[in-house]
């Protein structure tokens, strides 16, 4: 069992700032998590917590129900991929990925035979020979990912691995290391402020910001739930709409006043936004309930007439980017569907999936 | 590269040598500029100086008249030789040499001549005159056209020149003939000794007689010396030329150093003698015998040991802790002794009967370089003013003046009309003047006389050597039997110095393996430059055709090089094509060099001395890439890793850095002290054995984890390296431990929480001399370094020692497979520094030991042949067989520094 428990993590650099808060959660064992927020959020530095490449300053941390505070990095029963790959220019492909092994004494034979397992699952084969320089990114990730894996630990580190290769080497990766926790079966930690590889890689995310948990939860919960304003920009792309407006009680029922844009309420929603009636809230509507083939197919939806600004074909899809009166969103509507840019369009909102968050608390009203 | 300094001067020498006066055309009149080795300082107001000075300007003052009287007309009749001035009225303006002088050389001159900027009048000392005229750089002063010393009238003559002085000055020149070549400036100097009469009075010992032996000054010396409170006997200095001062010991016991066949004309060194072997016995026991003082301390000899030019010596002198120092007097000054602390007693009777009696002069000699008669004649006219009566006169009237009276000449006294004073005189120094010269000899000389006493030393240091290490051996028979050997084998170097004559058979061997060598050196130069035009030629291109110089596309670029290329080709490359041609050549600074081909370079190949002095350097060069090579990088790893306080200890560490590199040397040679009052024997002696035994084993300990982990990763050379380094560290602090374990009477247990039994001799002792050399530069050299590796260090990202950390890897793991290999190219280059800077240190060495016990570098060696021995051709033909012994490396070094990519270290790629 490699389960990882953060129980009440707190890390400070000195001082009063805090750049992890009350962090708590429980990895399972096996289990993909990642961490994902932006720069500066703290998700970095829990993850180093996790390997003992910093102290924890309150808290404490157990791997495979072991408090590990006071435990070194090396006795950890960890691996930790590093942005930078961290190879050592001077030895080998193969130097890098035995030199753990020779450092904790293992028989030549076990080192080679462990080596040659790894290069074949990462197709390094044929550059153990060669310098890190001699290699293109993707291959330099491989082997650190290789350098990893050779040693079978309990837990694999991951620190934003991808975020140094190009477009198209990062989608190839990202799908070999999801292929690889498979294989591995073992527990991985995983920091990144993509959302999409969040997205596309984790069993569970961590959404983080300014060093507070914000939200963990599974991908498709996170998107379709989020717990408040941040998460709700965060994830998903195009990013959420959100319109800032009124909750008002008319005489046809309840509507979201938005000035240029008024969305009669679903009878279900109402009891939720009883109390902020003629208050302010913001809705969030995600572009592919905008306009999209099943709001448009959908009885009753409420339509909403906005200035087409930019039209983005994306060929599954195309992006319009619309204006009315002071608020701007985005649309993901069918490609066939024909409009120019500066037209005027109707679009249907697909309210059932909407969303609403209390501006002050950010948090989500229903 | 690395000699260029010496190859710059040589330049200069190859430009001729000339010398410094001029004339001067002012619209009323004309001034004649005399340059002079010396004047006395007008500032320093003791009353002979004072005379001095005044003597000076009197000449100045009377030079017009002087001029009018003796050249005028010869000047005005003969304007083709002595120009056309305005000889109607003449004036003299005389200025004091103003360049190069090295400390403690006494070769000030010498280098002013190599480098052509000689004064018009030369101080010549009385045992190094034969060189000034073998090598023609005096100008003869008896030749009839010039009228000088025949113009002089007998009266003169006696008072200027006293007899015993005569055989010294006139003598064979270049020429074959007789001539005089120098005028005494001064009186003759007659060798005494003074006393203490304080530290004798306090160890209740009566003061010596004129007719003292040996063994009432040795006894006299045990009696008072007290190296606990730093009180000696007397001084016997240390140095290269300390055979000069075994000199008066040799004559004390009856011996000779040197001895004339005239039929031959040829000189003999025969201080081998009997008479040789008991002066060595005395001057080495009462240098170095072993004693224990009342502290059970060990000890050695009852005199003080220091470099000639040591301030200690005075400075101890004048505080009443040494007894005896022997002064040289002056005829006409005796010396300012003040009768009530100090006594004058004449040199002790060696067993010979003889007393070791030496007498001196200063001299003055016209420089041969002078082109200008009219400056010349000035010369002339300033040496003989400066020793006339009338000098005396004014001497004599500024002492009495000043309150000196009592010690001038009573005789001078008498002459210049002070009869009162003589009742003042003190009755003993007359009386041991007289002695003195009467009995006193000049120091011999003859052709190829220098460096004579260099080789004399050898036996000296060697006998102190066996005595201090306890081999020397007490039975008297065999004691005898070992110093004539020693002697003997001294002799022998300096008779074939002398002679210099060697077997035609040996005479061809050398010249067959000269020329080998020489080829050799030819081959490899040109494969050198071949190699590097290589390196440096334009890259050929795809297509294969070479691209050119492309001096057309890059004509700025060439133009900016333009003043580089040329500085480096004018004052290095070009003086060195230039100079090289003195390798084959006799060379003579004055001009009539005659080519001996490869005959210095065969001379040099099997010169013995030449070759310790190579080892000396490897052995230097060692110490230096293994101390001040890897220090800073352990260091500056160290450093890395504190958590607090980074920036004190970076700044202490580069602290030492802002001391200028004299004064470093001048800071440790006072910590080096060889009595317990040295700080570094203070530091040492106060750490017990135990101590060194703890400290050597964890510096074991230290090396043993790395060989371990070494070991470990199948680098079983590098491991195998830790090992014999951590086992020379150890034995390093072992043998401080050592000599205290070791103390007879006590158990080696016993002595385990005591401290040393005698104090470190550091610069003195052979075994320790080198190492001493090299700490300063390790110890201000660690800041600098330290902080390159620092800024090295920082540039390594954090991601390898995190990887290294969740890798496993222990602080010696990251430290040999994270830190080092990422510093390789910084290492590289430093290494590359270190190791030429170590074949560079002639300089640290002349300051710190002048290359005695045992630290003459090849660099040192070369510069000594050449500047004080004027050994220019073997000098030049050493230079290249180093440069042909170093040009290995460095190519090794050039390909290595082609090879290095420049990145910084904590590149990611």
């Amino acid at each position: 069992m490699a389960e990882v428990i953060l129980d009440h993590v707190w890390k400070s650099y000195g001082g009063n700032i805090w750049a992890v808060k009350d962090f708590n959660l429980t990895i399972k064992d096996r289990e993909f998590m990642v961490f994902v927020g932006p720069s500066g959020c703290g998700k970095s530095t829990t993850l180093r917590m996790i390997a003992g490449l910093e102290e924890i300053s309150k808290g404490s941390i157990s791997i495979a129900e072991r408090v590990v505070n006071n435990v070194p990095p090396k006795d950890r029963d960890i691996a930790m991929v590093f942005q930078n790959y961290a190879l050592y220019p001077h030895m080998t492909v193969y130097d890098n990925m035995a030199f753990g092994l020779k450092l904790r004494n293992y028989k030549r034979a076990d080192i080679e035979s462990r080596v040659r397992e790894a290069s074949d699952i990462l197709g390094l084969a044929d550059y153990l020979h060669r310098k890190p320089k001699a290699l293109s990114g993707g291959q330099r990730q491989r082997v650190a990912v290789g350098r990893a894996i050779v040693r079978k630990p309990k837990v694999f580190l991951f620190d934003e691995p991808l975020s140094n290769l190009d477009a198209k080497m990062r989608v190839q990766m990202r799908a070999e290391i999801s292929k690889l926790h498979v294989r591995l079966e073992a527990t991985m930690i995983y920091v990144t402020h993509d959302q999409v590889e969040a997205m596309t890689m984790g069993d569970r995310i961590v959404v983080m910001k300014d060093g507070v948990v914000l939200q963990v939860a599974t991908p498709l919960d996170l998107y379709e739930n989020p717990a408040n304003l941040f998460v709700a920009g965060f994830i998903g792309t195009p990013p959420m709409n959100l319109f800032e407006g009124l909750i008002r009680r008319g005489a046809d029922g309840w509507i979201f006043d938005g000035a240029s844009m008024q969305v009669a309420l679903l009878p279900e929603m109402q009891a939720k936004l009883e109390a902020y009636v003629d208050k302010q809230v913001v809705m969030g509507i995600r572009p592919e309930h905008v306009g999209s083939p099943i709001a448009e197919n959908t009885a009753d939806a409420p339509k909403i007439k906005a200035h087409v600004d930019v039209v983005e074909p994306m060929g599954a899809e195309t992006y319009l980017y619309m204006t009315s009166g002071r608020h701007n969103f985005i649309a993901k509507i069918d490609p066939h569907r024909r409009c120019a840019m500066g037209s005027e369009l109707q679009l249907a909102f697909l309210e059932a999936k909407a969303h609403f968050f209390d501006p002050a608390t950010t948090n989500l009203i229903v | 590269m690395r000699r260029m300094g010496l190859w710059g001067l040589l330049l200069v020498l190859a430009s001729g040598a000339q010398a410094g006066g001029w004339v001067q055309d002012l619209p009323d009149r004309t001034v004649i500029h005399l340059q002079v080795t010396d004047l006395p300082d007008p500032s320093y107001p003791e009353a002979s100086n004072q005379g001095d000075v005044a003597v000076i300007k009197e000449m100045v003052r009377r030079f017009p008249a002087l001029f009018a009287e003796r050249y005028r007309a010869t000047y005005t009749r003969n304007p083709g030789k002595y120009g056309r001035h305005r000889w109607d009225r003449v004036e003299l303006d005389v200025r004091k040499f103003s360049g190069i002088k090295i400390e403690g050389m006494g070769g000030g001159t010498l280098l002013a001549i190599a480098g052509g900027v000689a004064p018009d009048v030369l101080d010549v000392y009385f045992n190094s005159s034969d060189q000034y005229i073998s090598q023609g750089f005096l100008y003869p002063l008896d030749k009839p056209e010039d009228n000088y010393f025949t113009g002089m009238t007998e009266a003169e003559k006696a008072f200027c020149i006293h007899p015993k002085v005569m055989p010294g000055i006139y003598r064979k020149g270049p020429d074959g003939q007789k001539h005089l070549w120098a005028m005494p400036r001064g009186g003759v100097k007659g060798s005494i000794m003074l006393y203490r009469k304080d530290l004798l009075d306090a160890n209740n010992v009566p003061y010596p007689k004129n007719d003292w032996t040996w063994d009432d000054y040795f006894a006299i010396c045990k009696k008072v010396t007290d190296p606990g409170k730093g009180i000696y006997g007397a001084v016997f200095p240390i140095g290269f030329f300390e055979g000069g001062n075994f000199i008066p010991y040799l004559w004390g016991a009856g011996g000779e150093m040197m001895e004339y066949n005239e039929a031959k004309d040829e000189w003999r060194a025969v201080y081998n003698s009997p008479a040789g072997v008991q002066a060595l016995d005395f001057y080495t026991r009462i240098c170095n015998e072993i004693w224990h003082d009342k502290n059970g301390r060990k000890r050695y000899g009852y005199v003080m040991r220091a470099p000639a030019d040591s301030k200690d010596i005075w400075y101890k002198w004048s505080e009443g802790r040494i007894a005896f120092m022997g002064q040289d007097i002056d005829e006409k000054m005796f010396t300012q002794i003040n009768p009530d602390l100090t006594g004058i007693v004449v040199p002790p009777k060696g067993p010979g009967g003889q007393r070791g009696t030496s007498l001196g002069s200063r001299l003055q000699g016209i420089f041969a370089g002078i082109k200008d008669p009219v400056i010349r004649d000035a010369a002339w006219e300033f040496m003989r003013f400066l020793d006339c009566e009338d000098a005396a006169r004014i001497r004599t009237r500024f002492q009495v003046e000043g309150g000196l009276g009592r010690f001038v000449n009573p005789s001078y006294l008498r002459m210049f009309g002070y009869e009162d004073m003589l009742r003042f005189a003190p009755k003993e120094i007359e009386e041991c003047f007289k002695i003195s010269l009467a009995t006193g000899r000049p120091p011999a000389s003859g052709r190829n006389f220098n460096g004579i006493s260099q080789i004399m030393t050898k036996p000296l240091v060697k006998a102190a050597d066996l005595t201090i290490n306890g081999t020397m051996p007490d039975d008297p028979r065999e004691r005898t039997a070992l110093l004539q050997s020693l002697l003997d084998e001294s002799a022998l170097e300096a008779n074939e110095r002398i002679v210099g004559r060697i077997s035609p058979r040996e005479l061809l061997t050398r010249r067959v393996s000269a020329g080998v060598v020489l080829v050799l050196i030819g081959i490899t130069f040109g494969f050198v430059f071949r190699n590097i035009a290589k390196v440096f030629a334009p890259p050929p291109t795809a297509t294969g055709v070479p691209t050119g110089w492309g001096f057309r596309k890059y004509m700025w670029a060439y133009v900016i090089l333009v003043p580089a290329v040329l500085t480096i080709l004018v004052w290095s490359y070009l003086p060195l094509l230039i100079g090289s041609k003195m390798a084959f050549q006799d060379y003579r600074i004055m001009g009539g060099s005659a080519w001996v081909w490869v005959d210095n370079f065969g001379a040099v190949l099997w010169d013995a001395d030449w070759w310790t002095c190579v080892w000396n350097s490897m052995r230097y060069c060692v110490l230096v890439v293994s101390l001040t090579f890897l220090p800073p990088v352990i260091l500056a790893v160290l450093l890395q890793e504190i958590p607090v306080g980074k920036i004190l200890f970076r700044t202490l560490f580069y602290l030492p850095a802002v001391i200028t590199g004299l004064v470093v040397i001048y800071l440790w040679k006072s910590f080096y002290d060889p009595t317990e009052y040295g700080v570094l024997n203070a530091v040492v002696s106060a750490i017990p054995a135990l101590g060194y035994i703890v400290l050597a084993v964890i510096f074991f300990v230290i090396l043993f984890l790395f060989a371990k982990r070494l070991y470990i990763h199948q680098r079983y050379v590098l491991a195998l390296v830790c090992l014999a380094a951590g086992g020379i560290v150890a034995w390093f602090f072992f043998s401080f431990a050592l000599p205290i374990l070791n103390q007879p009477g006590i158990h080696w247990y016993q002595a385990l929480l005591k401290t040393a039994p005698e104090p470190s001799r550091w610069l003195l002792d052979p075994k320790t001399a080198m190492f001493c050399c090299v700490l300063p530069s390790v110890w201000a050299g660690m800041g600098p370094g330290c902080l390159l590796y620092l800024a090295a260090l920082k540039g390594i990202a954090d991601d390898f020692y995190e990887a290294a950390d969740i890798d496993g890897a222990t602080f010696i793991d990251k430290i040999m497979f994270v830190v080092i290999p990422l510093l390789k190219p910084l290492l590289i280059i430093q290494f590359v520094g270190v190791f030429i800077g170590s074949w560079n240190s002639d300089a640290f060495i002349l300051a710190m030991t002048g290359g005695t016990s045992g630290t003459t570098v090849a660099g040192l060696h070369i510069f000594y042949q050449a500047y004080m021995f004027l050994k220019f051709g073997p000098a030049t033909a050493m230079a290249w067989i180093l440069g042909f012994m170093l040009i290995g490396f460095t190519v090794q070094q050039l390909r290595i520094l082609s090879r290095l990519e420049f990145k910084t270290t904590g590149d990611k790629k």
